[in-house]
This record gives C-alpha cells, sequence and structure tokens, in this order.
C-alpha cells in the first residue's frame, strides 16, 4: 500500500512536472520537480503510513530516481495511466499540453478501473484539495489583512469602472394584432408576425459585477412581416418589407465575471411598412411604438458572447425572441 | 399543404423526448460521449465513469449530509448500490422517464396530458477488460395519443462491441444511428424530423475510430429488423468530429437511407462549445432530401428539400441545477410550393437535485410562418421527471 501510495506521488510528480517543463524549458525541470513534490508532502490524503523523516527521505530519493525497477513498473501499469490522466484532467493547461482527448480518459479509466478502485477516492479528492488550495490562500490572506487594509481594498475596487463597447446581430421574432376595417365600418382581428435581423451596438458601463447596459439595434433588408385574418380569406399577406429600431437599456449582473452576464430592462421598439391596403379593407398601425420589458442571458467565450432574449411588448400579442451573437471591442 | 404542415409541426409534441446523453456536458470538459457511455456516439446506459462522475459532480446533494463526501457518492452510483469494481461482469441498469405535457398554456383550453415516455431496462456484459462489451436494453414503446397505438415493449438496442485497439471499435447490432449530435430532447425538429428519434434504432454495424484530434464514425444499417421488410430504412452514415480545442468541436454528418417508399439524404453541421464550467452551446445545421412515393398505385413520388437549425445553451446555475434555453427553426420546401417555416422556442431549468434524480421544467412557444396564414403562437409547458438506477 505504502509502495502504492508512493509511486502515485511519483507519478503525478514526474507527469506534472514534465507537462509544466514543456511550457518553462527544460532546465526548469528539476525546480518544477522539488515544487511539486514539495506542495504533494504537505498532501494529507498522499502522505502514507511511515513516520515523517522516512517519507521525506523516500520522496527525495523518489525525485531522483530515472529508472523505474520491476515492481515499480507494474505498479505503474497498473496505476499510472488512470492516475494521471485523472489528475492532468483537472488541470486544463495541462490537458491541452498534452493533448489528452476525454475519450483516452474513459478508455484507460474503464480498462484500469479494477486496480484504480483504491486510488480514484483520492485522486478525487486530490484535485477538490488542489482547485481549493487557491480560495483558501485568499480566504487566508484576507483573514491576516487588517480591517483597514481591506476596506481600502475594496473601496478601489468599487471604483473600478469600465466601459465595454460591443456589436450585434440578432434574429428577432414578434407577434402582434390589428385591426382592419371595411367601408362599413365594420372590424376585423388581424394578426400579424415579424421575424427578420436586427444589427447594432451595445455600450456597457461596468461597475465590478454591476453593469448599466445600453443597446439599439436596426432591422430593415431582411426583414419581413406577415398578416392574416384571425378567420382566413379576410386579409392575408405575407412577406411584407418592414424595418425598424429596437432601442433599450438595463441592468445586468455578471453571475459569472466577462462569463455569464444576466439582464433585464426595457426595450422601445418601432416598426414601420406599408401594409398595402387593398379592396375595401383598411389595416391600422403602418408604424408601431411599444415598450417592452425583457430578460436576457448571455455567454462569453473571448470577445464573442452569445445571447438569448425574451421579452413582451405592451403592445405585442406574444412574447419577443431574439437570440444572437456579439463580439466586444 | 399547410394543414399538412401544421400536423407536421405539431406532431412534434406527441414524440416524447427521451434522454440519455448529455451532449451540453462538453461544457464540464467532457467532450467524448465514450467518457460516460459504453456507445461511443452517447446514448444508452452509462458505464462506471459516467455513473460516478454523474453522482460527483453533475447532480446535486439536496438532503444528503455534508458528511457524505463526493466520492462516497461515486463509490455508491452502482446499481446495486456500492460499485464491485473487482466484478466488473454484470452492469445492470433501468431507467424511467415520465412528462406531463400542459398544451395551449396560458391560453384556453389547456389540457393536462401524462406520458410515461421511457421504462428501459438494460444489462451490459463486460468482458476481456472492456475489449468485448454485450449490451441489451429492453423498453416500452409509450402510447401515441390519437394514433391509436398503446404502451408496447420493445428490445430498444442489443449489441456487441469488440475492441480492437483504444482507438478502433466495432459495434454490431440494433443501435442508433449515427448522425449529428444526439441532443436529448427528441422533439426537436433535428431528431424528430430527421427519421433518428428515439425509437428509430436500426440493425447495423459500426466503426468508431478516435485520436487526440477527431473522432469517426460509420455505420451500415438495414433498418430495424422488427418492423415490416418494406419499411426498414436501409442504407449509411457518418460522423466525423474535430476537436478545435479540448472545449470546442466541430463536426459533419451525412446519411443516405431508403426504403420501397422512401429515399432521404440528410447532411449537418455541428458545433459544440463549452464556456465556463457548466456552460455550453451546441448548434446544428442540416438539411434533409426526401422522395416519397405517395400514391402507390400510380406511383406519384413527391419531393421534398428542407432544411433545420437549432441552438442549444447550457448554463449551470449552482451544482445541479442547469438553465436550458433552445431555439430551432425547421423549413419545410415541398416540390413546387412555397416553403413553411416552424420556430420554436424553449427555455426552462434542469436539476439533479440528486444523484439518480432528475426534474426539468421548461416552457416552449411555437410561431410558424405559412403563406398567408398566421396562427397565435402555440404555448406548451413540459414537466418532466428522469429516474435512473
Amino acid at each position: 500500500m505504502v509502495l502504492k501510495r508512493l509511486m502515485i506521488l511519483f507519478l503525478l510528480v514526474s507527469f506534472s512536472s514534465q507537462a509544466l517543463a514543456q511550457k518553462n524549458g527544460v532546465k526548469k525541470l528539476s525546480i518544477l520537480r522539488s515544487k511539486m513534490i514539495k506542495g504533494l508532502r504537505k498532501s494529507p490524503y498522499l502522505k502514507p503510513k511511515m513516520n515523517y523523516t522516512a517519507y521525506k527521505n523516500y520522496t527525495r530519493k523518489l525525485a531522483r530516481t530515472r529508472k523505474l525497477n520491476r515492481r515499480q513498473l507494474e505498479t505503474f501499469l497498473k496505476l499510472a495511466q488512470v492516475d494521471m490522466v485523472l489528475y492532468a484532467r483537472t488541470q486544463s493547461k495541462l490537458y491541452r499540453q498534452e493533448g489528452l482527448n476525454s475519450s483516452y480518459v474513459a478508455e484507460l479509466y474503464r480498462y484500469k478501473s479494477r486496480q484504480a478502485q483504491s486510488v480514484r477516492a483520492k485522486i478525487v479528492q486530490i484535485d477538490r484539495l488542489l482547485t481549493k488550495k487557491k480560495a483558501r490562500k485568499q480566504k487566508v490572506a484576507k483573514k491576516r489583512l487588517p480591517p483597514k487594509k481591506i476596506a481600502k481594498k475594496e473601496k478601489k475596487k468599487k471604483l473600478v469602472l469600465k466601459r465595454k463597447f460591443s456589436l450585434y446581430s440578432t434574429f428577432i421574432s414578434w407577434q402582434e394584432d390589428r385591426l382592419a376595417k371595411d367601408q362599413t365600418g365594420a372590424e376585423f382581428l388581424l394578426y400579424a408576425q415579424l421575424r427578420g435581423y436586427c444589427t447594432g451596438i451595445a455600450y456597457d458601463f461596468v461597475f465590478n459585477n454591476f453593469h448599466m447596459t445600453s443597446h439599439a439595434c436596426f432591422f430593415g433588408p431582411l426583414s419581413t412581416i406577415d398578416i392574416s385574418g384571425e378567420q382566413s380569406g379576410v386579409y392575408d399577406k405575407s412577406d411584407i418589407a418592414t424595418m425598424g429600431i429596437m432601442t433599450g437599456a438595463g441592468v445586468s449582473f455578471d453571475i459569472k465575471p466577462e462569463q455569464f452576464i444576466v439582464t433585464t430592462g426595457m426595450d422601445l421598439i418601432y416598426r414601420s411598412n406599408d401594409w398595402e391596403n387593398s379592396g375595401d379593407l383598411d389595416v391600422d398601425g403602418d408604424t408601431l411604438i411599444t415598450l417592452g420589458l425583457y430578460g436576457q442571458t448571455e455567454i462569453s467565450r473571448g470577445p464573442y458572447a452569445f445571447d438569448f432574449k425574451l421579452g413582451y411588448g405592451l403592445a405585442f400579442l406574444s412574447a419577443y425572441w431574439q437570440f444572437g451573437i456579439k463580439y466586444y471591442f | 399543404m399547410k394543414i399538412l404542415f401544421l400536423i407536421f409541426i405539431a406532431s412534434g409534441f406527441f414524440l416524447k423526448p427521451r434522454a440519455y446523453a448529455y451532449t451540453n456536458f462538453i461544457g464540464y470538459g467532457y467532450a467524448a460521449c465514450l467518457t460516460c457511455h459504453y456507445n461511443a456516439f452517447g446514448n444508452g446506459p452509462l458505464n462506471d465513469y459516467g455513473r460516478a462522475l454523474g453522482a460527483n459532480l453533475i447532480a446535486g446533494r439536496l438532503f444528503i449530509p455534508d458528511s457524505v463526501s463526493d466520492s462516497k457518492l461515486s463509490e455508491y452510483s452502482g446499481f446495486f448500490g456500492k460499485v464491485n469494481y473487482k466484478s466488473t461482469f454484470f452492469r445492470p441498469s433501468l431507467d424511467y422517464r415520465g412528462i406531463m405535457v400542459t398544451d395551449n398554456f396560458g391560453q384556453g383550453g389547456s389540457e393536462n396530458r401524462y406520458y410515461h415516455m421511457q421504462l428501459d431496462g438494460n444489462v451490459v456484459l463486460r468482458m476481456m477488460q472492456d475489449k468485448f462489451i454485450m449490451s441489451f436494453s429492453y423498453g416500452m414503446l409509450p402510447e401515441e395519443e390519437g394514433f391509436g397505438s398503446k404502451m408496447k415493449s420493445i428490445s430498444r438496442e442489443h449489441y456487441l462491441m469488440y475492441a480492437f485497439s483504444n482507438k478502433f471499435r466495432i459495434y454490431a447490432g440494433k443501435m442508433d444511428v449515427v448522425f449529428g449530435v444526439r441532443v436529448p430532447d427528441h422533439i426537436l425538429f433535428a431528431r424528430a424530423r430527421t427519421g433518428i428519434a428515439q425509437n428509430d434504432q436500426s440493425h447495423g454495424v459500426v466503426a468508431h475510430w478516435y485520436n487526440e484530434s477527431f473522432e469517426l464514425g460509420v455505420n451500415y444499417f438495414v433498418g430495424d429488423l422488427s418492423d415490416d421488410a418494406d419499411v426498414r430504412l436501409a442504407g449509411f452514415s457518418s460522423m466525423l468530429e474535430y476537436n478545435l480545442a479540448s472545449d470546442f468541436r466541430v463536426g459533419a454528418s451525412i446519411l443516405s437511407a431508403s426504403h420501397e417508399f422512401l429515399s432521404r439524404t440528410l447532411a449537418a453541421l455541428h458545433a459544440r462549445v463549452g464556456f465556463f464550467k457548466g456552460a455550453s452551446l451546441v448548434a446544428e445545421y442540416g438539411f434533409l432530401h426526401d422522395q416519397e412515393i405517395t400514391d402507390l398505385n400510380t406511383g406519384v413520388t413527391t419531393k421534398a428539400s428542407d432544411n433545420y437549425f437549432f441552438l442549444q445553451s447550457m448554463i449551470k446555475l449552482k451544482r445541479g441545477l442547469h438553465n436550458l434555453t433552445t431555439f430551432e427553426r425547421y423549413t419545410n420546401v415541398p416540390e413546387g410550393s412555397t416553403e413553411n417555416t416552424a420556430y420554436r422556442m424553449t427555455t426552462g431549468l434542469q436539476w439533479f437535485p440528486l444523484p439518480r434524480f432528475e426534474i426539468r421544467s421548461e416552457i416552449s412557444a411555437g410561431r410558424i410562418f405559412l403563406e398567408n396564414n398566421v396562427n397565435k403562437d402555440s404555448w406548451t409547458f413540459l414537466n418532466q421527471i428522469h429516474l435512473w438506477f
């Protein structure tokens, strides 16, 4: 058991240091190796049941080991690939450097699952430990700061103001109801629905995790509106060219800074088209102005973001939808 | 034609979703289906790793005390509780899904219907250190309301898999056809309309290759042998996925199949992108060309060239809780007729409160663009429960 644990330690160290060495240069390999050993030595999960001095000496010996003996090699074959890959999975940079694919993880895990059972839980715990380590350090560092400094730091943080400018293009669609009158004054209810693409700009004032956002987009060339009576045959038109503007403002919250933003706000929507009145029917509302309330989610990857928006226009029949792509400058 | 199209679209709601694989989990860093499933293209039973992962990463910890560690949950993710890694031969599983569908939600004449979507039992037999696997799933086909069918049992899949190496394996038997992204929602136009939905498994052979940068599948199939011989859709399909990054995959698929009355060609491009832990975007754009004999006496054929698009985002709100939003479009272009387009926007929550338990609650709005005809949006409220053991 002790050997097994030490082998895991050795393999993790070797693998991690080699992977890191690719990035930092081979010359630093030995430094990284010793750093990793130092770090892992503190891990309560990896410490074998031997006294501290013996353990310390053994890990030093391991750190110098170049060639594995047969027993070590067998242990390696049983445990190495699975554990190394599981470890690497949590280290995204290493993961990429090694070109490891999650398929491999599955394969290796499955092939070695019988042997890996005893170490799997430990590996998971190590992963958790490593990911929590940073947060713990920050917490400790924060505790050590005198209250005045914390206040100062937080005050500074509050004053951070960024401006973000972006271009966006979205698909847009809504439904509205219109009234048509014939010459006798009789009224008919019509349904109209629009689909198109709205392209425009957005401007954000970012106060840490809180944004004030404004946007304006124009829909025109590729946007059309269909209209028909509640009962068929009254008045039917399709693909009527339409144009308009959708502008608005809202407040956003960075649920995950720079990655996931939730926004709520208000839109002002203007639409204009010609209903091409024919015969004795006169359709109202060639132009429409309405307010809308909306909710929006946005997820980002680098400068690109995708957003989904669902809103309710006061003069609309149903919800309006928007989804599209945004580019931040 | 418009009425046909309306029925065509509305029928999507009768095809109940049956979720297995969660393509969206690329947001957790899991790009390949093989990581969690015995089938390299996803769907079907989970392997030990998938079950353990579901318990300690995906599912929440409602009512689970802090004293129970995540690794303990993983250890107890097996069918019989604690996973017996010493005996790997026999791996059974059970799956149940039910859904409450509320049509015309918030409008007049709303109606609730409950469906038992899925009740499957599966056994996987693993041999030769997983080089050779046999999988058998026996399940119930749900009732199709309005189609007069009753719940009946079927062998949903049964196949053998042999891994010639870590990178190459062959599957033979009845299984899902390899094409596109296997999203959990089978009501999506991309699945329901292309004939590769939850009950469209086919007998055939699948070859699967992968390495660090790509994954390729080729499928030759002869149709479901339990169907009548003249309606067995036989042909081939293939899918290639390429890794642009560890959490960014793009892919392409093709399918060509026919039976006595129908000749079908499908092609699609897709992308799966992870944004941050638990957040992802899946998109697919596809073309469908059907040539169908509509009149047996005269041999008159109709052709249709359709296309579809869907975009689905998954965002982790907290452990076990996700927001799912789907936008989809389907354009039907019958030969010699004007095109009809349907849009659907669905948003809601997917909650795994604790291992082996999933709840989904979503609202869906459908909007259809027909020539000279505008109908009010159709709103549907979907509440789904999923249990697996």
